[in-house]
């Protein structure tokens, strides 16, 4: 009995010590959460990183105020530092020496690259991701047009305080307007880069400078626009859109929102949009479809020619949203022909596509994810060297497309005498 | 013979296999699969389960032939004073060894993932003393806390492949034959050593009340273990990529970290990593104990007990030789691996020695 006092004893003892906490106990207080990294070419040193780190009173609010102006009145969320250094981790134990709390990633959620130091490296700066800690891949990755670190230090979100949050929120719109990358964390990235099936795609955003005139083409559509030309005015100041393609590790061209959608369309990863065509009873007029997938996209590769072909369906349902023309489309030849000329629109707008990234060399839409079917074995495969024959391939795209249903109205509303 | 307080049954006796190998999922075993397999890790991970049923089919013999006896017994019933203690020697220096470097691995493991800062020592005792406390307390306590922990010990691999399901990329598991047949079959057969921790069912098999159930539980431990590799493997290479996934040595964990079901459901690892160390304790245990009586009987010792503090000094020692993470994973790979597949073998060197010489009950019945 005795001998059984003195175990339990021993081991409350014991229990004591971890109690007290352990080595690698942290204390909220003494952390610098970066919630996000922006990484450029550096002047004096390889690379100039920018730490967004959250000021958590003012995400909070700090029970000042009130909407979404935030709390704490012109007092900014995060706080802003950039260091020179040869490496993120580097820049970390630099900031370490300046600022109060302690530098942590663990809440990191985006990682900004400047297009610059993307259009010349990239994976240097991912391997620290990837094999660091505290970073996780989930980690979005953001091409900026310019600096990461003007970006970050400008940008200024609506409707979410939450700068973090922000990025999040915008990243979804792919489920609703297909105008950005299905995905773009560090993990898609790094798992691209090292298959060698695609080539990576990453989001692109820029800021939307207020009053300048915009290097837009003048389109007519609503989704031929890079982020930062779109025609806009008001809301938050920052543009993601399209995309940032890549060839190996890096970047090559900007995708626009338009491209983005027809790559979405041939990954089969397109959920709905709405997209806007030239009305054909009157081309000068607009006709406005919200287009969805119909069937599974089908893509058949042959290389026995020559050059290896591909061939890709994609077949899309669709609701009718507007007419412009006051054209009755109900009626099944003009149905006919409104689906015909969406279809004729789509295919046009996929050659577009294609062509301009057979011209960067990079198979960013990734027929070579089918093509690697057709091989048994890995070295098979590589001897193949798929990359080296995307640029030559005879590549096209078939649309099949169904108006299913006209919305709310069937005959347009038009005046009496017509 | 081992005066063991208690029994276990089938059930206990399965969960203690399955157990003992499916920590390795959370650890290396996954990368060396993919390492062998390219794309078609799935398929070397099937070949080396196949290739361990074959070897550990004369287990259920040997047990039958022997009731009531553990390994060290039954090597020196067939092979005599020499022989037997020869076999029951490599066996319990494989285990020794295999013990101390999932140890090691255990400490690194948790240093290079969640506990950085931590001393190398620290999670050492802590393991030790569970061990050493679990192998006290006997089989039967550990069997019925390892049975009452299966939910928690699946659900550790299981909600990570679930979770993981929205990023799944069916196209990286081409090409469809990965490195080759010929390859692949190859390192699936190699790696079967990866499943010689199962002829620890022949070490305890005096615990087991039916003799028939030790190879059952011997068969089904590793089936459902082989299942779950290959599955672990599948889904691994969906994600990752096999040139990435190979190079990763705690996939597991990195897959944790990825899953990212909306707002809500993130930060998973911090929850898993929790089921996963029961995972692991449960093996270091039952391996230190099987240890511990393989030491004692060959010994010829009644008791088990007093061997324990010992074994746990010499194993703490042993764990901290490697100098880093590096060799723990070559030890693993380039030594315990193959010696493992001799391991295997020695259930069926064995059961053809009793065959030849005539030993064991079925002999006697003749």
């Amino acid at each position: 009995m005795r001998r059984r006092r003195l175990a339990a004893f021993l081991l409350v003892l014991m229990l004591a010590f971890p109690l007290a906490g352990c080595w690698d106990r942290s204390e909220l207080e003494e952390e610098a959460f970066v919630l996000a990294i922006g990484v450029d070419k550096g002047k004096q040193s390889l690379y100039t990183v920018s730490f967004a780190i959250a000021h958590p009173s003012r995400l909070a609010g700090g029970g000042k105020g009130g909407g979404g102006g935030g709390g704490g009145g012109d007092e900014k969320p995060l706080v802003l530092t950039s260091v020179e250094a040869p490496t993120v981790a580097g820049a970390i134990s630099m900031a370490n020496s300046y600022l109060s709390r302690r530098v942590s990633l663990r809440h990191t959620k985006a990682l900004f690259m400047g297009e610059e130091l993307a259009r010349q490296s990239g994976m240097f700066t991912m391997d620290e991701f990837v094999r660091f800690r505290q970073a996780r891949r989930t980690i979005f990755y953001i091409v900026t047009k310019g600096k990461a670190a003007d970006f970050l230090e400008k940008m200024k979100p609506t409707l979410e305080k939450d700068p973090q949050r922000y990025i999040e929120q915008m990243t979804y719109s792919v489920r609703h307007t297909g105008m950005v990358p299905a995905a773009s964390q560090i993990q898609q990235y790094v798992t691209l880069v090292n298959t060698g099936y695609a080539q990576p795609i990453t989001y692109y955003a820029a800021l939307h400078e207020e009053g300048e005139e915009q290097s837009g083409k003048g389109t007519t559509q609503t989704e031929g626009y890079k982020a930062g030309e779109l025609p806009r005015k008001g809301g938050a100041n920052v543009d993601l859109l399209g995309g940032a393609a890549f060839r190996n590790e890096k970047m090559v061209g900007v995708l626009t929102g338009e491209d983005m959608r027809m790559i979405l369309m041939l990954q089969d990863k397109f959920r709905r949009g709405i997209v806007s065509i030239p009305d054909p009873s009157k081309p000068d007029l607009f006709v406005s479809l919200e287009i969805h997938q119909g069937r599974p996209l089908r893509i058949d590769a042959n290389l026995s020619g020559p050059k290896p072909r591909i061939h890709a369906t994609v077949t899309l349902e669709g609701e009718l949203l507007t007419v412009q023309s006051n054209a009755d489309y109900t009626e099944p030849e003009l149905q006919t022909k409104l689906e015909q000329a969406t279809v004729g629109a789509l295919e046009q707008r996929m050659r577009s596509l294609i062509s301009k990234t057979q011209q960067w060399d990079t198979d960013v839409i990734g027929f070579g994810q089918e093509v690697v079917k057709q091989f048994p074995t890995v070295e098979a495969w590589e001897r193949y060297r798929w990359q080296d024959w995307y640029k030559t391939a005879e590549i096209s795209a078939d649309v099949r497309f169904t108006l299913r249903r006209f919305g709310k109205q069937l005959s347009p509303p038009r005046p009496r005498e017509q | 013979m081992i005066k063991e307080e208690g029994h276990i049954g089938l059930l206990e006796a399965t969960v203690l296999v399955y157990a003992i190998l499916s920590a390795k999922l959370f650890m290396q075993a996954p990368g060396f699969l993919i390492e062998a397999g390219g794309p078609a890790a799935w398929q070397a991970a099937l070949v080396m389960t196949a290739a361990g049923l074959l070897l550990l089919l004369p287990v259920g013999a040997l047990a039958r032939r022997f009731p009531g006896q553990g390994l060290p017994q039954i090597a020196e019933a067939v092979g005599g004073p020499v022989l037997g203690s020869l076999f029951s020697l490599y066996v319990l220096a494989w285990l020794f060894a295999t013990t101390a470097n999932s140890l090691r691995n255990f400490t690194e493991v948790y240093i290079g993932t969640i506990l950085p800062n931590t001393p190398p020592s620290v999670l050492t005792f802590v393991a030790l003393f569970c061990m050493a406390y679990g192998s006290y307390r006997g089989l039967e306590s550990v069997g019925r806390a390892t049975q009452v922990l299966l939910p928690v010990i699946l659900a550790g691999i299981v909600l990570v492949l679930v979770f993981s399901m929205p990023r799944l990329q069916l196209s990286r598991l081409y090409p469809f034959w990965g490195h080759g047949l010929v390859y692949t079959v190859s390192g699936g057969a190699y790696n079967a050593g990866l499943l010689a921790e199962a002829i620890v069912v022949l070490i305890l098999a005096y615990s087991l009340r039916d003799a028939k159930n030790v190879r059952k539980a011997g068969m089904l431990g590793v089936a459902l273990f082989g299942l779950l590799s290959a599955l672990t493997c599948a889904v691994l290479v969906m994600i990752f990529g096999a040139p990435d996934a190979a190079q990763q040595p705690f996939p597991l964990f990195n897959l944790s970290q990825l899953v990212y079901l909306g707002r809500f459901m993130q930060r998973t690892e911090a929850l898993i990593v929790m089921f996963w160390f029961f995972n692991v304790a449960v093996r270091l245990i039952v391996l230190f104990h099987a240890l511990v009586v393989t030491l004692t009987g060959m010994l010829r010792l009644p008791y088990h007990r007093p061997v324990i503090f010992p074994m746990a000094v010499l194993l703490f020692s042993t764990s901290l030789l490697p100098e880093d993470t590096l060799v723990v994973l070559r030890i693993m790979r380039d030594w315990l691996t193959p010696s493992g597949l001799g391991i295997l073998f020695v259930p069926f060197l064995l059961l053809a020695l009793a065959l030849i010489r005539g030993k064991g009950v079925q002999s006697h019945a003749a």
